[in-house]
């Protein structure tokens, strides 16, 4: 089963134009999307989860048109908010049974169980008896994909999933999203490239509204092999810099700047090769860098 | 800076059209208020006591309703001054604010100031909306009077700022304490409470204080201080910081200050920085973990499934919601209310009724109703927006839970909550029964009118709110809609819509009677319960069509959305409501406008105007003959509400022309079958509306000659009505009286009364009565003009389970045709007051010497027929001696439904209403207990002679012979069963009901001998000066007085007295120096301002105790509009020395020369307090100051 998006485009009333003719097609497996706020990530990702209409395009889930039939997409959807409440006085247990209810899991004991074995893979069992008020950010978010991946939903929306987390609550909730069956269609939104890097297969890169980049991760690093360069220099000089050459990235290490360029071969003395990661995939897809490889 | 930040919320507020909507809304409330209370919308009429002749806009009018005004304004200043701290808790700025250098008090006080400035803003509006309204075109000049700057500014200072200040204390309080805004709503809640529950009180004269200082807003403390003002005062005098108003403010103003203190001292910026996250300890690896597997899910859709959904969904929001910790304070709120309405359970003069089921049902859910309205409103608010609230909507929204369930469990909750509270009516209603030892407890009527009625209504509100809610996408505009359209349908018949079928969720209304159940209004209750049931489904489906999931589109969209949810299921569902509705809206239609006509209060009012426009004029001098006899036969058809009639009148010509026009006047609710005269007539006049049929004798009818009229009659009632039914023909309690009866000639007693609704129906204003001394009075006594005295028999016919009562013998009694046959001889003439009553009695028999005394009563009603009895007996007694024998063979007491609260005296027959008489509790034990029934039965036994044997002349002061004189009978009654702390108790309710009455007179005030019918003066002022008469000159000088005007002009035709009679009979029985007293208290309105200064005694060696009074007296006359001038005082007044039980040691009259007085008295036992005056015999605005407490020196 494939998702199949064609020429989504949203407009809002203040003008501004969230999605551009989004054309996409994803397979079962992880797909990261990636893209800073603003980019039209979540709008898409809100259409996809049925909650919001586009103003033109389409969406097939296999052989049902989004769109229109937005009952027939929830009994298979699974969904993770950006942001997301709960009500703060009913135990994560209760609310959990009841989320499972209303997926369609009538059968209570067979619910009872599906309910308990989330909570273990939540390592939320010893807590399942608090009151959901009391969790901590990250117990929260694995409460919010448990309550998601009830009724083995075929598509499971994530979005922004890891942000406000630390870095011990990161690196479970990666656990837990690696170890979704391959053959759920699993789509990662975030602007946080370790998360793409780190869990997806796939990945498109959004800006402004528009797919700029749909590749595999290890193929768009693997683009920017020999044409990457870096230098450290002073912070004044980065003004200079800007204007004869193709910033990629300005960043601070260990209190100095380094810059790093995309260029076919050194672009000025003090440059070295750099080794490229997705980080600047994303950074020169921001700027706008044509990223195509020369290489076949 | 506290400027800085009061300036930033009030500039913030500026930019917001809410705010300007609000003024919007004062500004109309008020110009609304004052154009309506003035007359000059014709439909409408809102009046708080104002009556006809204080000005529109005078300080007293202003206070009131400015006061009025404010008090609705706290669900805006709940709105505003919670939002002023909440704001920063709900948009997260609190982390931005308080790491700011800004002190508490700043931020406090800045805040407070901000919302206290725009309420202070937005209050303008109702000043200036009333200044406005008073200078439209359509006020009546008349009503408008100087314009006074300090009438608008001084409620302002007085009431109006105090109150915002106090609403916005409590509110911000709140709001910055709990930090959320639904307490903030509870506590707007509970202040309304506080208004209530002051309501209930201060309908008890004896806790007027008591109600001035519970409410918040003031309206009931300046009620308290303003009670007896005359209207001269209410067009004049400013409203001042006095007695209970001073307190009042005193109080709460002081609660407002230190709600603010309290306030200021338990806000820190620390806490409400943000409430810390639980960190539990670090979590341990679950070893479990690796071996557990998610079982494989299997998703049921099927129906069954949904319904299990839908029943899961409606438990959880009904949990959360009862839960809740404000929605118990607010349940408790509602328990305290009814708690405080429960004492004043149907009190008349003090005395409790038992509390009968009807009665508990109708204080207690009536008070209880306006809470369930308010949850209501606020909790389809809170159910619609729930997830949205706690931030789950997205998730809910993104699960396959069908939108029918998901919108049905919604409201499913909704009406849970509401059968939840018209349970802990029940319960509550229950319990006040109990306690008071009433154990009658009915309650199949509890679940038929709380469930089968007020549920269904409760209802479709629901549905409407959820609607609201859904289509306005604004959780706080929803409810100001809600609110707004709640005010509408409570305003809607003032604005002159009255057809239920354009009011949601509106049905006639239906009085429940001990005797006739819901009797013939359940059929338009079903009908009309089920046309807003079937539109409340409507409403439903559409609100299901239009439920909000996923993000906020345009309403474009939204539109768009709902037409393609629109389907097969859901189409059907609507359909098969709007059809439902539209036939049964038709059917509805039919019964009340096509079958029956329809009656507004305009239209029934209309009726009465153009009697007198088409007819004074041509008929209303036209010499008509006297009704000499009436034999008639009358076929009672209680199921069918049906009554035929079949008489004969015969006619005489007492003038010395001859007669050739007849002019009849029947009910305008009568069908006229035929109406002939032997010899022939051609018809004039057949007007249905007015019940005029004139017609003109072939044979003109020569002086002295009579002739017949002969009339068949039927009375029709099919199907059922809008409002205004007929409740005198009904299944059980029929009581049908002259006005089914054919009357001769122009009835001045049908035009409309009050100049202010003559206005509207363009008549100008008419005159009372006629002068007391003018010549043509005395030819016509004051009941008909078409009869001296008749002869009557009557055969009347009922169902066989029933029986009939009429007044004279029972001559016959016998079954024919599965019907039952009465037939009823009167012996002796009586005047031309008949009546019929037929119902389901249990008739209880005595007897008095030779007369036959009965009590027909309905079966379950038997607490008060000893009273009743004993007054019978104690009246026949007293009145036999005092006055003359009674005249009847007979005397009966019968029972009739409580659609209407008086007692009526026929001959030997008196109607008595179950609502006044039949369900009194006396109370045992309490030794100044009013046994009201008792009173009203002798004040009706007196009418056989006040009134069937002499009866006055129709002019000024006819009621002072009629009912004056009863009053006095039945005070004597009172006097010798339950001796003097009875009366002091009872005169205290007279005067009460005297000073008030004057207060709101219409028109003018009248001596006692001018009265025009004004029962604050024939009955209450009347009982007074009666009483304080036999005080000063003996019970049997005025007895012997009385006997004299009953052997002059017992049993005799015209010239009928006038109360001059009255008057020249007691002054001839009254010593000179007391003839003043007659003068002051008949020809002149009196009062005194009597006060009794110091009291002291001390012990005498030989045991007893010399008592010295200081007393100061003044004596004032008025005028007809209460203008008042002080007159020199040389009075006789009483004096009373009393015990600790309160039985007199001394009681004599003294004369007083003058304002200062001292005087000495000599007693055998301890005195305990003394003073002048001290049964309140004596009309004194201030009677709590008569007495005082004696200090005995040692």
């Amino acid at each position: 089963m494939n998702l199949v998006i064609e020429n989504l485009s949203k407009r809002y009333p203040n003008g501004v134009q969230a999605l551009r003719d989004v054309t996409l097609t994803v397979g079962p497996g992880m797909f990261g999307l990636l893209g800073p706020n603003g980019a039209g990530k979540s709008t898409l990702m809100r259409t996809l989860a049925t909650l919001q209409d586009p103003d033109t395009g389409s969406v097939r889930l296999g052989d049902i048109d989004l769109l229109r039939d937005k009952h027939a997409v929830r009994k298979l959807l699974g969904y993770l908010p950006q942001e997301f409440g709960v009500y703060p006085k009913v135990k994560a247990v209760d609310l959990l049974d009841h989320l499972g209810r209303l997926k369609g899991l009538a059968d209570r004991a067979l619910r009872k169980e599906t309910v308990e074995a989330l909570l273990h893979r939540t390592n939320l069992w010893d807590a399942r008896n608090r009151a959901l008020g009391t969790f901590s950010g990250g117990m929260k978010q694995r409460f919010g994909i448990a309550q998601a991946l009830i009724g083995d939903p075929r598509l499971l929306i994530v979005d922004e999933p890891t942000a406000g987390l630390d870095p011990e609550e990161r690196v479970r909730f990666h656990d837990l999203l690696s170890e979704i069956s391959e053959s759920v269609i699993v789509l990662l939104s975030t602007h946080i490239v370790s998360d793409v890097s780190d869990l997806c297969s796939r990945m498109a890169i959004m800006h402004q509204g528009e797919l700029r980049l749909v590749q595999q991760p290890a193929e768009a690093v693997a683009g920017l092999r020999g044409r990457l360069w870096e230098r450290t220099v002073e912070k004044s000089e980065v003004a200079k810099l800007s204007e004869s050459l193709s910033l990629v990235s300005t960043r601070l290490v260990a209190g100095r700047t380094r810059v790093r360029v995309l260029a076919d071969a050194a672009p000025a003395p003090g440059f070295v090769p750099a080794d490229p990661e997705l980080e600047d995939v994303y950074f020169a897809v921001r700027r706008g860098a044509d990223l195509r490889s020369r290489a076949a | 800076m506290l400027l800085a930040i009061a300036g930033f919320e009030v500039r913030q507020r500026l930019h917001r059209v809410s705010t300007y909507v609000y003024f919007g809304v004062f500004f109309v409330l008020a110009a609304f208020f004052i154009l309506a209370a003035g007359g000059a919308i014709p439909n409408a009429t809102v009046d708080f006591g104002t009556g006809g002749k204080v000005d529109i806009n005078s300080p007293w009018s202003l206070a009131s309703l400015m006061t009025l005004i404010a008090s609705f304004t706290v669900v805006i200043n709940a709105a505003i001054a919670g939002r002023a701290t909440h704001q920063d808790v709900d948009a997260n700025t609190t982390p931005l604010l308080f790491t700011r250098p800004i002190t508490r008090a700043q931020y406090l006080g800045g805040r407070f100031l901000g919302a206290l400035g725009v309420l202070l803003v937005l209050s303008l509006a109702i000043g200036l909306g009333a200044f406005l309204a008073t200078k439209l075109p359509w006020m009546p000049a008349a009503r408008v009077g100087p314009q006074r700057l300090g009438a608008y500014v001084v409620p302002y200072l007085l009431v109006v700022l105090p109150d915002l200040l106090l609403m916005a204390s409590v509110f911000f309080a709140l709001a910055v304490l709990t930090r959320r805004m639904l307490p903030v709503y509870v506590g707007a809640v509970v202040a309304l409470l506080g208004y209530f529950i002051g309501i209930n009180l201060t309908g008890d004269v004896e806790r007027r204080t008591l109600a001035a200082l519970v409410d918040p807003f003031g309206l009931l403390a300046i009620d308290s201080v303003t009670h007896y003002w005359s209207i001269a005062e209410k067009n004049t005098r400013l409203l001042g910081l006095e007695g209970d108003f001073l307190w009042n403010r005193v109080l709460w103003t002081g609660i407002a200050v230190a709600l603010f203190a309290f306030t200021y001292r338990r806000f820190s910026f620390s806490v409400a920085g943000g409430a810390a996250t639980q960190r539990a300890a670090p979590e341990a690896l679950d070893e479990d973990r690796a071996r557990v597997t998610v079982p494989h899910a299997h998703l049921d859709f099927s129906s069954r499934a949904s319904r299990g959904v839908f029943g899961a969904l409606v438990r959880l929001q009904l949990r959360e919601t009862v839960k809740s910790v404000f929605f118990g304070v607010i349940v408790l709120a509602g328990v305290l209310f009814i708690a405080s309405t429960a004492p004043a359970i149907g009190t008349l003069y003090g005395t409790p009724t038992y509390p009968v089921t009807r009665q508990v049902i109708t204080v207690v859910a009536g008070s209880f109703a306006m809470f369930i309205l308010i949850v209501l409103t606020l909790y389809a608010g809170e159910l619609v927006w729930r997830e949205r609230d706690a931030g789950m909507a997205q998730i809910y929204d993104a699960l396959p839970t069908p939108r029918w369930a998901v919108v049905a469990a919604k409201l499913t909750a909704l009406l849970g909550i509401v059968a939840l509270l018209l349970a802990v009516v029940v319960v509550s209603g229950v319990v006040i029964q109990a306690a008071k030892g009433f154990f009658h407890f009915e309650l199949g009527l509890y679940l038929r009118s709380l469930y089968g009625i007020s549920f269904v209504l409760f209802a479709c509100l629901c549905s409407l709110a959820v609607l609201v809610h859904v289509l306005i996408d604004q959780k706080y505009v929803g409810y100001f809609a809600m609110v707004v359209f709640l005010a509408i349908s409570l305003l809607m018949p003032v604005l002159g819509v009255e057809h239920h079928l354009l009011r949601y969720a509106s049905v006639p209304a239906h009085p429940y009677s001990d005797m006739n159940g819901y009797g013939h209004y359940v059929a338009p209750l079903v009908w009309f319960e089920l046309y807003w049931v079937a539109i409340a489904v409507a409403l439903a489906v559409v609100a299901s069509l239009f439920w909000v999931r996923g993000t906020p589109q345009t309403f474009r969209e939204r539109w768009r959305e709902a037409r393609a949810r629109l389907d097969r299921r859901s189409g059907a569902l609507l359909g098969v409501a709007l059809a439902v509705a539209a036939a049964t809206g038709a059917f509805i239609f039919w019964n009340t406008n096509v079958l029956n006509p329809y009656r507004t209060r305009f239209s029934r009012e209309e009726a009465q105007a153009q009697y007198e426009k088409r007819y004074k004029q041509r008929l209303g001098a036209l010499a008509q003959p006297k009704v000499t006899a009436v034999k008639t036969r009358v076929d009672i058809f209680p199921g069918e509400r049906r009554v035929e009639l079949d008489g004969v009148d015969t006619l005489v010509n007492r003038t010395a022309q001859p007669i050739d026009q007849i002019v009849v006047r029947i009910s305008p609710r009568a069908t006229v079958r035929g109406m002939t005269f032997p010899g022939g007539q051609e018809t004039l006049v057949s007007d249905g509306e007015t019940g005029v049929h004139a017609f003109r004798l072939r044979q003109p009818l020569a002086p002295g000659a009579s002739t017949e009229l002969a009339f068949r009659v039927s009375y029709l009632n099919p199907g059922f009505e809008n409002e205004g039914s007929d409740t005198r023909i009904v299944e059980n309690g029929t009581f049908i009286d002259g006005e089914y009866l054919p009357g001769l000639g122009y009835f001045v007693q049908k035009e409309l009364v009050d100049d202010e609704v003559r206005r509207k129906h363009g008549l100008g204003p008419r005159e009372r009565a006629l002068d007391l001394d003018d010549p043509a009075a005395p030819a016509f006594n004051y009941i008909t003009h078409d009869a001296d005295r008749i002869r009557f028999e009557a055969t009347v016919s009922t169902s066989a389970d029933q029986r009939v009562v009429a007044p004279g013998t029972l001559e016959r009694e016998w079954t024919e045709g599965g019907r039952r046959y009465f037939h009823f001889v009167e012996e002796r003439p009586i005047f031309h007051y008949l009546a019929f009553l037929s119902a389901r009695y249990v008739v209880e028999h005595d007897r008095w010497n030779d007369v036959a005394l009965e009590i027909a009563h309905h079966p379950d009603h038997t607490y008060d027929l000893a009273s009743m009895r004993r007054g019978m007996k104690d009246s026949l007694d007293y009145f036999t001696r005092a006055f003359g024998p009674y005249q009847h063979p007979v005397l009966r007491i019968v029972e009739f439904p409580g659609y209407a609260t008086f007692a009526e005296s026929f001959s030997s027959t008196i109607p008595f209403s179950e609502a006044i008489g039949f369900i009194a509790e006396v109370e045992k034990g309490r030794p100044d207990a009013i046994d009201y029934p008792l009173y009203v039965t002798a004040h009706e036994v007196g009418h056989h002679w006040w009134g069937h044997q002499v009866l006055s002349a129709d002019s000024q002061g006819m009621t002072a012979l009629v009912e004056t004189l009863a009053q006095y009978s039945a005070l004597m009654v009172m006097k010798h069963a339950y001796g003097p702390q009875v009366m002091r108790r009872f005169l205290r309710y007279e005067l009460d009901r005297y000073l008030s009455g004057r207060s709101a007179e219409k028109k003018k005030e009248l001596p006692l001998l001018r009265v025009e019918d004004q029962g604050y003066i024939h009955y209450s002022k009347g009982s007074l000066v009666m009483y304080g008469l036999q005080d000063l000159i003996g019970e049997d000088a005025v007895n012997q007085a009385l006997r004299e005007v009953v052997q002059e002009y017992g049993d005799k035709g015209p010239p009928y007295p006038t109360s001059r009679v009255l008057l020249a009979a007691l002054r001839r029985h009254t010593p000179e120096r007391f003839q003043y007293y007659l003068t002051d208290q008949f020809e002149q309105i009196t009062l005194y301002e009597n006060r009794v200064v110091s009291a002291k005694a001390s012990r005498r060696p030989d045991g007893k105790y010399d008592v010295t009074l200081e007393l100061e007296t003044h004596k004032h006359q008025a005028d007809a509009l209460g203008v008042e001038n002080e007159v020199p005082l040389h009075d006789w007044l009483p004096v009373g020395v009393l015990d600790a039980k309160g039985d007199a040691l001394v009681l004599e009259p003294r004369k007083f020369e003058g304002p200062r007085t001292t005087l000495t008295f000599v007693t055998d036992r301890v005195p305990a307090r003394a003073g002048v005056d001290p049964l309140n015999e004596l009309v004194d605005r201030i009677p709590e100051d008569n007495l005082m407490p004696v200090t005995v020196a040692r």
